[in-house]
This record gives structure tokens, sequence and C-alpha cells, in this order.
């Protein structure tokens, strides 16, 4: 997915291969975008304690607003935390060892929370609730 | 013809639940559509029908039967007819009963269905085999989309037995049609987690020998004493609110606990 800040890096490189630079007007609009970036938080339940492992459970927060707030409709953009990883989330928290209760589990799948930031406006296209407003 | 006993008892122990439809007669299931839209809350266990739904002989039986005991009892469990009117959100999932899931079987939440429940009048979500894990309220609320989760639509009179440890939700309500839930429970049948009832809920229950017999153990309060969640009003910290999430067996030893230490 390109972002905004993406977008500005693929113009400035054209800019500077057909010679006509990267102006001060432009790194403005550059710092613009840096600071009005807004982290996003991104769930994956994952049916092992590996990147690779597929998705059980999934839920998308951040600074904008669902269809609903809760109307579990959407599978997961993302197979696993690895393909997320690869769309440029980073892992902030790992899962938590289990230990299970009087032989059982106290816990749905293996947890990590990701985040990625996006100017305001942009990330997904949905939550698992419809679509991100 | 009689059910198949067995085979739903395999089902309620392998998925959590089962479901229930055509059990009961047209004029009941007409009967408690008035009152379930009409009688919010716990007023609607006041109401002669739906009295007559939780002393439903072949429901007890089967309840007896999945519970292993002859001697069965109606429970006050989440005693609730939640009604919405739509259009309006879901809410996230939870369990009703935390930490029973590791405890023998002695209890099971009843979710019945006065009309038809369509994918947009904000049915009622499980996730089959969910009942075997222990979950703590602030990790059931952060899920989202589950993988094997499954929506409830039901035709009308539809009654759903569920584990009381079951993960589940309400979906997003989208039409602008009423939508009434009536949740009750059954438990095996034990004198130290006696209950509470309005005099009149507890005069409508006992109407018959079985009702008599299901509501043994109960005690007439007022109404507000009679709110699942009541015992909450001992204490307002909020380690003493979050055992509100223990509202079957546990919650209720606890608040006699309590009783007994005020009293």
């Amino acid at each position: 997915m390109a972002t905004k800040i993406e977008s500005w890096l693929n113009q400035a490189e054209m800019k500077l291969s057909n010679g006509s630079g990267v102006s001060t007007e432009d790194l403005q609009t550059l710092r613009a975008l840096i600071c009005g970036e807004q982290q996003h938080l991104l769930y994956i339940w994952a049916n092992a304690d590996l990147v690779a492992a597929d998705v059980i459970s999934w839920n998308y927060f951040g600074p904008f607003d669902s269809e609903f707030m809760f109307d579990p409709k959407n599978e997961c953009p993302y197979k696993n935390v690895k393909d997320a990883m690869a769309d440029g989330w980073r892992v902030i928290s790992f899962p938590g060892i289990e230990y299970p209760l009087d032989n059982a589990h106290t816990q749905l799948g293996h947890e990590f929370i990701l985040e990625r930031f996006f100017a305001s406006g942009e990330g997904l296209d949905y939550t698992p609730h419809g679509a991100r407003k | 013809m009689k059910p198949d006993f067995k085979s739903l008892k395999k089902q309620f122990m392998d998925a959590g639940y089962v479901i229930l439809e055509d059990w009961f007669e047209p004029a009941l299931v007409e009967q408690t559509f008035k009152d379930g839209m009409e009688c919010k809350g716990i007023s609607v266990f006041e109401c002669e029908r739906v009295g007559d739904l939780l002393c439903h002989a072949r429901v007890v039986e089967l309840v007896a039967f999945i519970l292993g005991t002859p001697d069965v009892a109606i429970s006050p469990f989440r005693f609730w007819n939640h009604l919405v009117t739509g259009p309006g959100d879901g809410g996230g999932w939870h369990v009703d009963d935390t930490w029973m899931a590791n405890r023998p079987l002695t209890e099971i939440l009843c979710m019945y269905y006065p009309q038809d429940v369509t994918e947009k009048m904000g049915p009622t979500m499980v996730l089959p085999g969910s009942h075997r894990r222990l979950y703590t309220p602030p990790q059931t609320s952060k899920l989202g989309w589950i993988r094997g989760q499954e929506k409830l639509t039901v035709t009308a009179g539809t009654l759903v037995m569920t584990c009381s440890s079951i993960l589940h939700a309400k979906a997003a309500h989208g039409s602008d049609q009423p939508r009434s839930m009536i949740k009750y429970g059954y438990e095996a049948s034990d004198p130290k987690y006696g209950y509470y009832l309005t005099q009149v809920a507890y005069d409508n229950l006992r109407r018959t020998n079985l009702g008599q017999s299901l509501t043994k153990y109960a005690e007439v309060k007022d109404k507000r004493d009679v709110v699942w969640n009541s015992y909450a009003d001992f204490h307002q910290s909020y380690t003493f609110q979050d055992f509100k999430h223990q509202i079957g067996i546990a919650g209720r030893a606890l608040r006699k606990h309590l009783e007994h230490e005020q009293g």
C-alpha cells in the first residue's frame, strides 16, 4: 500500500533523476506529512507463537472510526504476522508465555501487537467491523 | 418423535451450545413474543407464559440429562430480557461467567428468541468450542473477527442452550425491527447457592409441581436485589466490581458470604 510519504519519496526520486531537484517547499511538505503521522495498532492472534502462523483473530485500532464499533465480519487482510510485517507493520508486543490453569487454556491464540504510522486519513481500508472512516 | 438427548448432549459438550428449534407450542411462542416486546429486563419473568417457558417439561428433562442429575433448579443466572429496538451497534466478545471452564458442569445458560432473528437484527454470535477456555474480560474485549465464529440466525421460538463459559457477543443491529432475547438458566440444585426472585415471579414460577421443584431454594426479595449483578452494590471498589463477571455459582457464593458477613 502506497502511503503519502511513499508517494512523496517516489516523486522526489523522479525529480532528482530528471535534474529538477527537491525544493524547500517539497521538504516542508514532507515535514508536514511526518508530523501528521498517527499510530495505528493491529492486533493479530495467531495459532502458534510464530510470525508465519495463521491468523485466528484480529482487530484494528487507531485514531479513526469504523462502520460499527462491534460487528465482526471482515477477515484479516493478512494471512499471518509475517505478511503484515512485509507490508510495513512493526511488531511491538510478542505473545506472552501461557501457563494453562488446571489444564485449561487461558488465552485464545498467541497475541501479537503491531504498529504502523500513517498520515491522517490513511490506513487499512477496513476494520473487522466495517469500513474505516 | 422424542429428540435424541445423547446426540444433543454431545453437540452441547463439543460446541458449547445446542440450538433447539420447534420445541415449543405455537401459543407459547406467540404469547412470549408479546411479553418479550412489552416487558424489559427481569419483569418478563413475571409473565405467565414466560413462566411456562422456564418450566417446560421436555426442556427441563434435557437439562437434567446434560447436567447428569435429576435435581435441577432454575438459575437466576443473568435473568434478563435483552430487548433492543435497533438500529444500533453490537457488543463485544465476552463470557457471562468467567473461571467456569475448568469446573464440573453445573449450570446451563439459555437464550430464548421469541421472534425470528435475521442477519440484520443483531444476532447473537458464538465461538464454537470456546467454552473450554478460561478468559478474562480484558482479553475478550479486544477480540474482533475470530475464525470459526457463528451468527445465530434463528426462527421464532428457538432456544439456544449454552455453557456459561462460552465466548459470545451481539452483532450490530442494522434494522429497525425490535429483537428480544430472554436469558435465563438452570443449574444442578444446591441449597448453598440459593437465589432471589420478585414475589410475582416467584408465584408465577411455582404454579406447577415442576415449577415448585425448580424453585425450591429461591427466596423472595425486592426488584433491585433480584437483578443479577446487584451484589456489586456491596462495594464500589474496582477490584470488587470485577467480580460482577462472576455471576453464576461463584458470584452467588460470594454474595451469600458477604450477606453473612454483613448480617
